[in-house]
């Protein structure tokens, strides 16, 4: 799924503290390092003796430390070089994510991370082809009637679930009342245009304009005519599920997944691993090609990239500007990596409904204050300042269209109308209170917040970063008042520009939890837009509603947008058959492994050789640093 | 301290390398702030990249180069050493000074008519020095909320005390046995008095010693509470904040992360080889 709320990456959650061990420690009565001298203590002062010690261990680990930091700079080679040749079959494909998933629930896990995972959990009735055109995927056709009110869908036989049953027009219309039941916290905005949709959702109807004709065929019913109605079919929230997903949405659910999807789930340990396997039941003939899917959860961008360069992972995207740079520079590693279309919006969200936000005046300060150009210095290369929600990818900047813009003295105009004058000579006046910024802890979104911290401070404004993991980052920014200000970002869902305003800022987009407008932004206009822009087929006057759209986005200022970013995807040598999708987050299903190339390498890492064949490696296997260990065998590991 | 005792200190070299590296911390903090020119905690957009947009190494404008987001990283070391001393010793007397009184009144009364005085403060010793310190601190931290210097020095203080109190009991149960406590109290001096003017006395050099390594733990602790994010919130700039910042960036940029961390060394190594100087000296029985 697409409709994603995006985080930046950024260096991640600590796992070891260097440090850490001897703070532990010092409370610890005896420590052997610590009794060099016993003699020189004083009788009964054994607690001293210990921190002594333990201060030993941590001047011990800070001098190892020193060391590794003049290890080698260089990269170690990618494993292997690329060459061509027909699919293979078979294989584990390991990846990493800096954030966590919640839930494997379609209808409410709506982040990018779930949009990786689900993509290869679930199939939906159309989906993206690889120039991200729409194209048909469990529905085998469809016809629209010609006041584009009617949807027939006529589903492909033998499409086998992962429960072994076979995918009937009641899946879907079940999967249809799913989401979108009261009890289920999904965007269901989405789908508003559904004959009885409001009713049914709002609990006073079981009535819903998703029927089933036959086995094999779905009705659509919508009330007015939606432009954009297709693209949203193509999204994971209506996925059709398993009939043991039941007919509305339980927190348990959350922790299955049984769909029609390549991939069937294997395990789920929450903040720690996906595992997939491949479904043998797929209906598309020798796929996927892998045999599996590993993420690991939680993984700092910095130790993705030791972990590609070790061959642990085979293809990361959320790297650093360090490691960026550095993969760039090596000529073994650069042509294996490719740049994401930069399709996301990063920024932050004001609450318009709480203190200072819900004042028009200051929202604009903020957004008039902050310097872009200083914040894309950053990250080189990787970030492009963003002055207006909709990406230059999906509608391309041109002189006055509307948008946000950097004037300081602007800034300080609006703070004074709003009642918060600020001299920036004697840093008199601004707001009286620290204002809560909500952040990703070791995220992207971190350093930008900090950023911001130097850039508000000019017009009076002090940011407090309020640095949270991820899901108390999902569960406050989605809060009705749950946080004041905070990062965000979107990633579309499909690509028009709708999906932006619509997802993020307009009222339909509002929920109590799990709220997509985090902002909690409400404009009668841009609501009103959008409704027009969602029942006009014609583009050219869609994009016209847009550029009212932005405008309104730009006055009223609910979010001040900051960046778009392209992502940096490296995979190994013997990864083959992936490139970045247009619309689609790590679009992994039609990749395949160099299987001889991965063994090999197996075979000669520790740990790595259970199931390598042992064997002559070729000549050209370009392991320049690695040991020669391997060439003793697998049983010279395992008797170790 | 007496003058041999200044002979003895004069002549224990690593006492000697322990209070230079000590006043050079307390000097670098003091003097430091003023001579970098940099703020710590604003990115420098006009001098603080290279040719490639990267973040400029060692140079004439910036002595050790700057950081992740272009902040001048000397002048983060600077006032980080600020931070780590204030909490250091700051701490330290908090931690130093609970730890002495209920050492003092738990052993003042320890197998005597208030015994049950030290059973209780024992067992809250024991149950203190049971709980992983870090994770104690870092609870405390989270219960509070928004950590700021001053919750951070009373939680440190406040949960270091422990050790310290136990050894402190145990000095003065060995000395109320003494012979000049038994003549203090056979001349009629009042219980209050003998421990103002006798046992005080005597356990401050055993709390002094104690003290000085405290200083080195307490640094230690906040650098770990800094390192793993739940220390001082960014941007101030502390040490253990700036190992967590360059490890990202830790092959392209390894002073990033040498630099805060020879400063947490160099600190930790001063502060344990004065305390363990000032322990030679103290102790009168150590030789």
């Amino acid at each position: 799924m697409c409709s994603t709320r995006s985080t930046s990456e950024g260096a991640g959650r600590p796992s070891v503290s260097p440090a850490a061990p001897s703070g532990t420690l010092a409370r610890k009565p005896v420590h052997s390092a610590a009794l060099a001298k016993p003699h020189k203590f004083p009788q009964g002062n054994s607690i001293l003796r210990a921190r002594l010690g333990c201060a030993r261990g941590l001047q011990a680990t800070l001098l190892c430390l020193l060391a590794l930091t003049g290890c080698s700079r260089e990269l170690a080679p990618p494993i292997g070089e690329r060459r061509a040749g027909p699919p293979q079959r078979g294989g584990v494909f390991r990846t990493a994510f800096f954030t966590s998933v919640r839930t494997l629930d379609p209808a409410v896990g709506f982040t990018t991370t779930n949009a990786a995972v689900g993509g290869l959990l679930f199939d939906t009735l159309l989906t993206y082809d690889a120039e991200g055109e729409l194209i048909p995927q469990l529905a085998e056709r469809y016809q629209v009637s010609p006041d584009g009110l009617d949807y027939r869908f006529d589903l492909r036989r033998g499409v086998l679930m992962h429960d072994g049953s076979e995918l009937s027009a009641e899946d879907v219309v079940r999967t249809f009342r799913r989401t979108l039941h009261p009890d289920t916290p999904s965007p269901a905005s989405f789908y508003d245009r559904i004959e009885g949709f409001a009713d049914y959702r709002g609990g006073k109807s079981t009535e819903l304009g998703v029927r089933a004709e036959g086995k094999y065929r779905v009705h659509v019913r919508l009330s007015e005519p939606d432009s954009t109605f297709l693209h949203v079919l193509a999204l994971q929230l209506v996925a059709p599920l398993c009939r043991s997903a039941g007919d509305r949405y339980t927190r348990e659910a959350g922790n299955t997944a049984c769909g029609a999807g390549p991939f069937k789930l294997a395990r789920y340990e929450p903040d720690r691993t996906i595992e997939l396997t491949r479904h043998e039941g797929y209906y598309v003939p020798g796929q996927p090609y892998l045999d599996a899917v590993h993420w690991q959860l939680l993984v700092q961008p910095f130790t993705q990239r030791y972990k590609l360069e070790s061959g642990e992972l085979d293809y990361v995207r959320e790297l650093g500007r360090s490691d960026v740079t550095r993969l760039r520079a090596d000529p073994r590693w650069a042509p294996l990596g490719e740049w994401s279309p930069p399709n996301t919006v990063f920024g932050s969200f004001m609450n318009t409904e709480r203190p200072p936000f819900n004042d028009r005046h200051l929202r604009r300060a903020v957004a008039f204050a902050v310097n872009r150009e200083h914040i894309a210095m950053i990250r080189p290369g990787q970030i492009v300042p963003q002055y207006k929600l909709v990406p230059d990818i999906v509608i391309p900047s041109e002189p006055g269209y509307p948008a946000q813009r950097h004037d300081l003295a602007q800034a300080l105009e609006e703070m004074r109308l709003a009642g918060y004058p600020y001299d920036p000579a004697t840093g008199e006046g601004g707001y009286p209170h620290p204002i809560d910024y909500l952040c990703l802890v070791d995220s992207f979104g971190q350093q930008v917040g900090e950023l911001l911290q130097q850039q508000l401070a000019k017009i009076g404004l002090r940011l407090r970063l309020k640095l949270v993991g991820w899901p108390t980052y999902q569960a406050l920014a989605g809060r009705r008042g749950g946080a004041v200000m905070g990062t965000t970002g979107w990633h579309p869902d499909f690509p028009e520009a709708s999906n932006f305003f619509e997802s993020t800022l307009t009222t339909g987009a509002i929920a109590e939890e799990n709220s997509q407008n985090n902002a909690f932004f409400s404009n009668a206009e841009l609501d009103q837009l959008m409704v027009r822009a969602r029942g006009n087929p014609s583009g050219d006057e869609r994009r016209a509603l847009y550029r009212r759209a932005e405008a309104i986005v730009a006055e009223e200022a609910p979010w001040v947008m900051i960046h778009t970013q392209r992502y940096l995807e490296v995979s190994q040598p013997y990864v083959h058959g992936y490139r970045p999708h247009p619309i689609l987050t790590q679009h992994v299903r039609g990749v395949w492994l160099d299987r001889s190339r991965k063994e090999q390498h197996a075979c000669l890492v520790p740990g790595g050789a259970r199931g390598c064949l042992a064997g002559a490696l070729p000549a050209s296997f370009g392991l320049h640093t690695r040991p020669r260990l391997g060439l003793r065998g697998p049983g010279a590991w395992r008797s170790r | 301290m007496h003058r041999s005792a200044w002979q003895r200190f004069g002549s224990n070299r690593g006492a000697v390398i322990g209070a230079l590296l000590v006043a050079l911390l307390v000097l670098f903090a003091l003097v430091g702030p003023w001579c970098v020119r940099f703020d710590p905690n604003l990115s420098d957009f006009v001098t603080g990249t290279d040719v490639d947009g990267s973040p400029v190494g060692p140079s004439a404008a910036h002595l050790l180069g700057v950081d992740n987001l272009l902040r001048d990283q000397l002048s983060r070391l600077a006032h980080g050493a600020r931070i780590s001393l204030a909490i250091g010793f700051v701490a330290t007397l908090l931690s130093a000074g609970v730890g002495l009184l209920v050492g003092l009144v738990a052993g003042w009364t320890a197998e005597r008519r208030h015994g049950w005085v030290d059973q209780g403060l024992m067992r809250l010793v024991d149950v203190g020095l049971s709980l992983p310190y870090l994770v104690l601190v870092m609870a405390l931290g989270v219960a509070l909320g928004d950590v700021t210097l001053t919750t951070l020095l009373a939680v440190l203080g406040l949960t270091s005390w422990f050790g310290t109190a136990r050894v402190i009991r145990s000095k003065v149960i060995q000395l109320r046995s003494v012979e000049f406590i038994e003549a203090a109290r056979a001349l009629g001096q009042t219980e209050l008095g003998i421990a103002r003017r006798h046992l005080l006395p005597n356990v401050l050099s055993t709390l002094v010693v104690i003290a000085t390594a405290h200083v080195a733990a307490m640094i230690i602790a906040e650098s770990v509470l800094s390192y793993l994010q739940v220390g001082l919130p960014p941007p101030t700039a502390t040490w253990g904040r700036m190992l967590q910042e360059g490890q990202s960036a830790i092959a392209e940029r390894p002073l990033m992360v040498v630099a805060p961390g020879v400063m947490i060394l160099l600190s930790v190594l001063g502060f344990n080889l004065l305390g363990e100087g000032l322990r030679d000296v103290l102790d009168p029985k150590h030789e």
